[in-house]
């Protein structure tokens, strides 16, 4: 007798016996408190939170939900399973029951199916949280009398019935919700690997898994930028500028799970105003007017386009429709992006549609024509003193260097390919050349990698990082600026260089490592499939997950797949290897020496004289161009229940974007 | 039911290892021996595996977190759904009889269906504290909080910031 008495889960000794008067119930062990609850209609057991603080957080962890009630409205059944699944704690759900139904008043009209608003988000969430029977029934009734369930179960009301997840019987629903319905259920195969929630991971939670790019393990808060439009933007029918591929991009971050492990920055497009801070009045002008149509039929347009601001044709920067309001977009995206770093709301800010490095003051060039790079930089220096503008595209970042090339607090520093590829003709833009250091104050600010075609991952980062690193110590910017042109990898239609997608990231790795505020933008990148691969792998080594991207991640079926087939279908796709015998050039070793040996000349840190900062005025209403803050009233509740729960699973079985 | 000592139960359990009828022995924390059908203290998770590990089955089990009195009320709850498998209706509620006078006898005495709770949750028997603790659950099933407090005795210990937490989190408690 003593021996059970003395067991560790009795608090302070109490037995039953000695304890008959008082409260022996709660002496009783979670898990068997656990269990009573389990018999509990769901809010029943939520209301033994008011017990006691014994009491207080027991049903959070409950195994087993039954919702069984009688809903005045749907808005209150709906409001109630959310908050429910909500707050409870991420412990897994074996069994999760909907035994209910709700009726209102005769005279409020007949909401239909909207019902089933949730129902299937509630039965994804509960497939994450493992569960193993669900039975759900919802009925709605057109009467302000009360129907036994049984006599309304011909009429509209639902049942689903999951049975260990192999049979799916339903029966009274319409065939859109089934599809539904059975959409939420994934394949049995998966089930297995990815329904166990991993309880290592739902202890440590996917954001804060350690990152071999952060070896401080510390958490990035990220923004993120992404304006649907672009998907139906087109340069021209053959154009190699394909801007859905930041579209595609976005999918496979959204397939991953990753989208909610950023703020989403929701903003307006660029305004004029902001472009003519760095644009010509005229190259606005032109902008502004110029569509296909005007294009085509306004004569004097069509020259000033041609002949001053290098619009026209089809092949190179087109006048494409909509070409003002994608140029606004981008523009904006980075903008707000710049904006959420000055905030200091945001480590990492990214926006894929931006980049676009080679547009000039009064000019479209090399598919640019707004340079969103330069007016995020601009914005960023109204509050830090020195910018660090990293271009890794294929091609040289003239527009960004020529902007800044006598100031000595924006350095650049573009890493691309440089030379004839045929005796008369350079390698777009031409520019780039090892001797190209700045002018004026800005002189040793502008800095130039020139790269051979085919170079690879391992003679890149011979070059990237210990260049970088040095940059970064002698200019010891306060900013960042990552400009991420996808056209250097592998397989490019117009690079014609050869890293592989692991070797691209490898520099946003190493940037994110200086734990500066860092602007991600997109650029250059002529392959869609592996620009897109590339970025939403990129995205997660902003927000610390690439370590759940592995070699052989497939790609999932999220409507865009069958664009990833010519790479296997794998994230990480198979960089060619016709080149791979090209040898390591002995130029690699001098153009490091010549790089190393400009850095050198660099004065260290240069003091900032700060005419004005313009920091104040935009952040004032940074918070503005957030999403609005969630509420439990949501239209996406179970995602963000996802996220919060089961960050890493509901990324292996998010089925949809 | 049987019970009897040790040597009796291993003699036993030798003859009948063949028939797979085999008895096996569960000793309380008073020491007291209880034999019983392999099939009945299968419907413990906890001896199951044992068990199956080929553990101790000649010495038979000690069980020192179990009384007697109360391994006796949980043998007699597995004897009566480890021997018996209900096939037809009758004997299903029969079973179910079973269950609910078993339980009925139980709630009166609230400090032993303390006990059987506890073993059943030691013993893992999922049938008997689905039983016991269904009967707990039905005692606070619509009830107020107030109600519930009064029934089992629970003092009222939350703080005014608990309140408050709980007021604005669970508008719907």
């Amino acid at each position: 007798m003593a021996t059970r008495r003395d067991g560790g889960r009795r608090r302070e000794g109490l037995t039953a016996e000695e304890n008959s008067g008082g409260d022996w119930l709660s002496t009783l062990p979670d898990e068997i408190l656990h269990n009573v609850l389990s018999f509990l209609p769901a809010h029943e057991a939520v209301r033994t939170c008011l017990l006691s603080r014994r009491w207080r957080n027991l049903w959070r962890s409950a195994p087993v939900l039954r919702i069984r009630h009688r809903w005045v409205g749907v808005e209150r059944f709906n409001k109630f399973v959310n908050n429910l699944l909500l707050l409870r704690d991420p412990v897994p759900l074996d069994e999760l029951e909907f035994q209910t139904y709700t009726y209102w008043p005769t005279k409020m009209p007949r909401p239909c199916i909207y019902e089933v608003k949730y129902a299937e988000q509630w039965i994804r969430h509960a497939l994450m949280c493992k569960a193993r029977v669900e039975h759900c029934i919802v009925r709605s009734l057109g009467h302000e009398d009360m129907v036994e369930i049984e006599e309304s179960s011909s009429s509209m009301g639902q049942l689903v019935r999951f049975e260990n997840l192999e049979r799916v019987e339903n029966s009274h629903i319409t065939s859109d919700q089934s599809k539904t319905l059975v959409a939420a259920i994934p394949d049995k195969s998966n089930s297995g690997a990815g329904m166990q929630p991993n309880s290592q991971s739902m202890a440590t939670g996917g954001n804060s898994l350690p990152s071999p790019s952060c070896a401080d393990d510390k958490k990035r808060r990220v923004c993120y930028y992404y304006d649907p439009g672009i998907a139906h933007i087109k340069f021209s029918d053959d154009h190699v500028m394909v801007p859905a591929r930041v579209a595609m991009a976005h999918s496979l971050v959204g397939v991953y799970g990753m989208l909610g492990d950023m703020r989403r920055l929701r903003t307006r497009p660029a305004t004029e105003a902001e472009i003519r801070r760095f644009h010509s009045p005229e190259y606005v002008d032109l902008l502004c007017d110029l569509t296909p149509e005007s294009y085509a039929n306004d004569a004097a347009l069509r020259q000033k386009a041609e002949d001053h601001h290098g619009i026209g044709g089809e092949d190179d920067c087109p006048a494409f429709d909509r070409l003002w309001k994608y140029c606004r977009g981008y523009a904006g995206g980075s903008l707000a992006a710049a904006r959420a770093l000055v905030d200091g709301a945001s480590d990492i800010a990214i926006n894929w549609s931006g980049g676009m490095h080679h547009a000039s003051a009064c000019k479209a060039t090399g598919f640019c024509y707004v340079n969103d790079i330069v007016l995020a930089i601009n914005e960023l220096l109204g509050t830090f003193s020195r910018v660090i503008y990293v271009d890794i595209d294929a091609h040289h970042g003239d527009g960004v260097q020529n902007a800044f090339l006598d100031s000595n607090r924006v350095m650049t520093l573009s890493f691309h390919r440089y030379g004839k590829i045929t005796p008369h003709k350079d390698f777009f833009p031409g520019s780039g050349a090892i001797n190209e250091i700045g002018d004026g104050a800005g002189k040793h600010y502008s800095v130039n990698v020139p790269l051979d075609a085919g170079v690879r991952d391992d003679v890149y980062h011979t070059l990237f990082e210990p260049i970088v690193g040095k940059a970064m110590e002698v200019f010891q910017p306060e900013a960042i600026v990552l400009q991420c042109g996808a056209d250097s990898l592998s397989g490019d239609r117009l690079g014609g260089m050869e890293l592989s997608v692991r070797g691209h990231a490898e520099c946003v790795s190493f940037l994110r490592g200086f734990n500066l505020p860092l602007l991600l933008l997109g650029g250059g990148g002529y392959t869609i499939n592996h620009v897109a691969s590339t970025w939403c792998y990129e995205t997660a080594v902003a927000v610390g997950k690439e370590g759940e991207l592995p070699d052989d991640i497939e790609i999932p079926s999220h409507g865009y797949e069958l664009m990833y087939k010519n790479q296997g279908n794998k994230l990480h796709y198979q960089t060619s290897t016709a080149t791979a015998a090209r040898k390591r050039s002995s130029s690699t070793e001098v153009t490091k020496g010549k790089v190393l040996e400009h850095l050198s000349q660099v004065e260290r840190a240069p003091s900032v004289q700060f005419q004005e900062r313009r920091g104040g005025d935009n952040a004032a209403g940074v918070e503005l161009y957030y999403e609005r803050p969630p509420s439990l009233e949501d239209d996406e509740p179970a995602q963000r229940l996802h996220r919060l729960c089961f960050p890493a699973v509901a990324k292996r079985i998010r089925l949809n974007a | 039911m049987a019970s009897g000592s040790g040597a009796a139960a291993a003699a036993a359990d030798a003859e009948e290892k063949e028939s797979g009828s085999r008895m096996i022995t569960l000793t309380s924390n008073e020491g007291k021996a209880f034999v019983v059908t392999e099939a009945s203290a299968r419907q413990s998770a906890t001896i199951r595996s044992m068990v199956d590990d080929g553990g101790c089955v000649d010495k038979g089990f000690p069980l020192p977190n179990v009384d007697s009195k109360t391994l006796a009320r949980v043998i007699q709850y597995s004897d009566e759904h480890g021997n018996k498998e209900p096939h037809t209706v009758d004997e299903r509620a029969a079973l179910a009889k079973f269950d609910r006078d078993f339980i009925a006898e139980l709630d009166a005495d609230k400090a032993f269906l303390y006990d059987v709770t506890m073993a059943a949750n030691y013993l893992h028997i999922q049938g008997l504290l689905a039983l016991t603790t269904q009967c707990v659950a039905d005692t606070i099933k619509g009830k107020t909080p107030e109600e519930i407090r009064t029934a089992f005795g629970i003092e009222y210990d939350l703080t005014a910031q608990d309140e408050k937490e709980i007021k604005e989190e669970d508008t719907h408690a």
